[in-house]
Order: structure tokens, then sequence, then C-alpha cells
């Protein structure tokens, strides 16, 4: 909840401004390192599900 | 319902110079309002990004040139916020890929970097002409009004939906009548591959972890750029380009390419997402929902390929079309 309500105010702030968008350092950090750390956790909570299950999951190229 | 900033910004933007909304549309999960603030419903985005990724996993494609087109379609995102999004999310998807596969499969790293210099050119050009369609602003006809880059993404998203549609149709009913699908392509590809993989033009490179001995550099930029263009304009992976180009035009072994297919999505996609996030069409939120939601679809959906049958793949086909139909109608409707 803490983290939805940051990536709305960093998105919210690069349209407030009277010029239009303005993207902010912030903004453009995020854009770039947000996947990045979602795809690391998912990688680790994976791994452990399939230490759990014994056995590789498949997924598919997005 | 949740309202989201940016994609709100475009359609105020969009709206500008026309007589503006009279009411408030309702969409399939949307409302937006006459003041261009769009709400979407967070569970049926939840939904969305899982049925993507089941598809994808199940299907073993589909993930990026469904998903943009039915933000745009279900929830009224407007299609450069779509597409910057589509690509963002897509990062995760690479470092999730890149982790797992870890020391498996080897990468090409100079033919990945030469790719991916073509490739920049490519994102950029494709970039550039989506924000110039979004800034060519939108058609105004009594209160109906249409944006331009509406217009031109439908027919650009149509195309690429009707040709991937009907290979996999295509494929689907040579399976089912009992023959192998094709593995090489065929006819004018075939023809295009040969040309390209013998084209003598200076410089050539050697690529020795691939195997090749000589290969003109400008093949190697024009398949870069080519994906690159389509990863830039449309969002997708540009993997259903590449992976061809790489075995078919330039000869590299597979299991080669399909690493160095990970290592140039990467950076393709960090540098997509870096050109789309500073022309303001990434949305943080929904990357942060899809993200999550396609991966752990993707994952169930692979678990469930052993009931891959022929008419599903048909089915898929027919989901691909409906789409294609649903978009093409949405244009009457204008916004």
């Amino acid at each position: 909840m803490v983290l939805w309500q940051w990536l709305q105010r960093v998105t919210a702030e690069t349209v407030a401004t009277a010029a239009g968008f303005q993207p902010s350092w912030r903004y453009v950090l995020t854009v770039l390192l947000l996947p990045t750390i979602i795809g690391l956790l998912l990688a680790g909570v994976l791994g452990l599900v399939e230490k759990i299950a014994g056995r590789r999951l498949n997924g598919g190229s997005l | 319902m949740v309202e989201l900033p940016l994609a709100s910004y475009w359609h105020r933007f969009l709206q500008v110079g026309g007589p503006g909304l009279p009411e408030p549309v309702a969409g399939w999960f949307y409302l937006l309002q006459p003041g261009g603030e769009l709400q979407i419903s967070l569970w049926a985005l939840a939904g969305v990004g899982l049925l993507v990724g089941l598809l994808t996993g199940f299907f073993g494609l589909g993930g990026s040139f469904l998903l943009t087109p039915w933000l745009n379609l279900l929830f009224g995102v407007p299609y450069n916020v779509a597409v910057g999004t589509d690509l963002t999310q897509m990062i995760g998807t690479a470092t999730l890929a890149g982790v797992r596969q870890g020391g498996r499969g080897y990468i090409d790293y100079r033919l990945g970097l030469l790719l991916f210099s073509g490739s920049i050119i490519g994102i950029e050009v494709g970039a550039r002409i989506l924000r110039g369609l979004t800034l060519a602003g939108s058609w105004h006809w009594g209160s109906w009004h249409l944006p331009v880059v509406q217009a031109a993404m439908t027919v650009v998203y149509g195309l690429l939906l009707g040709w991937i549609g009907s290979l996999i149709w295509r494929e689907a009913r040579t399976v089912a009548a009992g023959a192998a699908p094709a593995t090489a392509p065929g006819g004018l590809a075939a023809g295009v591959s040969h040309r390209l993989r013998t084209l003598q033009l200076r410089p050539f490179i050697a690529l020795p972890t691939s195997g090749v001995e000589a290969i003109s550099l400008w093949v190697i930029i024009l398949v870069g750029f080519g994906s690159g263009l389509l990863t830039g304009l449309l969002g997708v992976s540009g993997s259903f380009i590449r992976m061809p180009a790489l075995i078919y035009v330039l000869g590299v072994p597979t299991v080669v390419s399909l690493g160095t297919n990970l290592f140039e999505l990467f950076l393709t996609s960090c540098y997509g997402a870096l050109s789309h996030g500073l022309k303001g069409n990434v949305e943080l939120t929904l990357v942060a929902v899809l993200l999550l939601t396609t991966i752990v679809g993707s994952h169930l959906g692979g678990g469930l390929r052993r009931y891959h049958r022929p008419r599903l793949q048909q089915a898929f086909a027919g989901l691909i079309f409906l789409t294609l139909l649903l978009m093409v109608g949405a244009l009457s409707r204008g916004w």
C-alpha cells in the first residue's frame, strides 16, 4: 500500500507542473529500478517455490 | 477504481482543441471523466494481467502484442502510455528470465552489443514516431473526436495482430492435420534471409562465439534496427523478429541465439523504458501490477502445457482476431 501510494505520488508529480510533463530524477530512476527489483524478487520467490515443490516451473516468454 | 495520473494527463492533452466529453465515458473496465481523469478497475487489471500471462505460458507467446492493445481497448489507456508501460515491465521479465536461466545457454556478447547499436536507433525512431502521432492531436467532427495516435496505432496493431493470428491459425491447422509445423522460413522470407546472409557489403566481421566466419556488419545493425523499431513503436519485445533473424539470417546456433536474444531483450527494454519514461509514457502503478500478475500467470500457464491441443491454439488465434475486430469497432466510438 505504501509502495502503491509512493508510485502514484512520483507519477503525479511529473504532470503537476505548469510546463506539462516534466520527468523528475526520482521518476526516471523508478522506471528503471522498479521492474528490475520486482523481477529479482520474483526470481527469488520462484526459486524458493521450486525448492519446496521439488520441480522446475516453466513460464513463457513475455 | 484507481486514477492513473499520467494516462489522465494524456487524455486531457488529447482533448485540447475539441469539444471535450459532455459526460463521463464508461468503457469495459474504465471510467473517463469529462475533465480527462481516467479511472480503472484494479481487480480487472490484475485479472487481465493474469490472463495474458496464462496465455503466454500456455502457448509460448502472446505477452506484449496482446497486452498493449488490451490496455487501450479494455482500460482506455492512451496508446503511448500503453506502449511505454508494456515496454518497462519487460525489464522485469528479462531480469527474471536472465536470473533463472543462470549459466544455461550461451551469450554472444559481441553480437548482442552490435545488435543493440542498431536497436537504439530503431527504438528511438519508433518512440519518436509514437510521440509525433500523440502530439498530432485529434480529428474532430462535431461532438465526435478521434486522436490521431489512436487511429494510426489501431491500423499498425491491426496489421500485426492479423499477421500473427493467421500464422498461429495456420500452424494449428497443420498440426491438427498430422503434419509437422514448418521450422524454417519458406517463400519470400527464405529469399530475403538468403539475400541478407550473402550480402557483400563491407565491413565484414567474425562472430567466433556463434561460429560465424564473416557477415556484413550492416546486416546485424539492420536486424537490430528492425526489432528496435517494433519495440519503440509498439512496445513488443521484437523477439519474434530477432530470433528467426539470428538463426536463419545470421546463422547463429539456436542455443546461442536464445541467450543472446535474452541479453539483447534486457538492453533494449532498459533503453526503451528510459526513452519512453523521458517522454512521459510510463505509468508506474500499471508496471507493478502487470509485472506481478503476468509473471504469476505465465508460470501457471506453463504448468498447464500438457493440455495443449491444436483446437485451443485455433481458439487463441480466434481471440487475437476478436481483439482486432473490437479495436476497429472502438474507432467508430472515438473518445
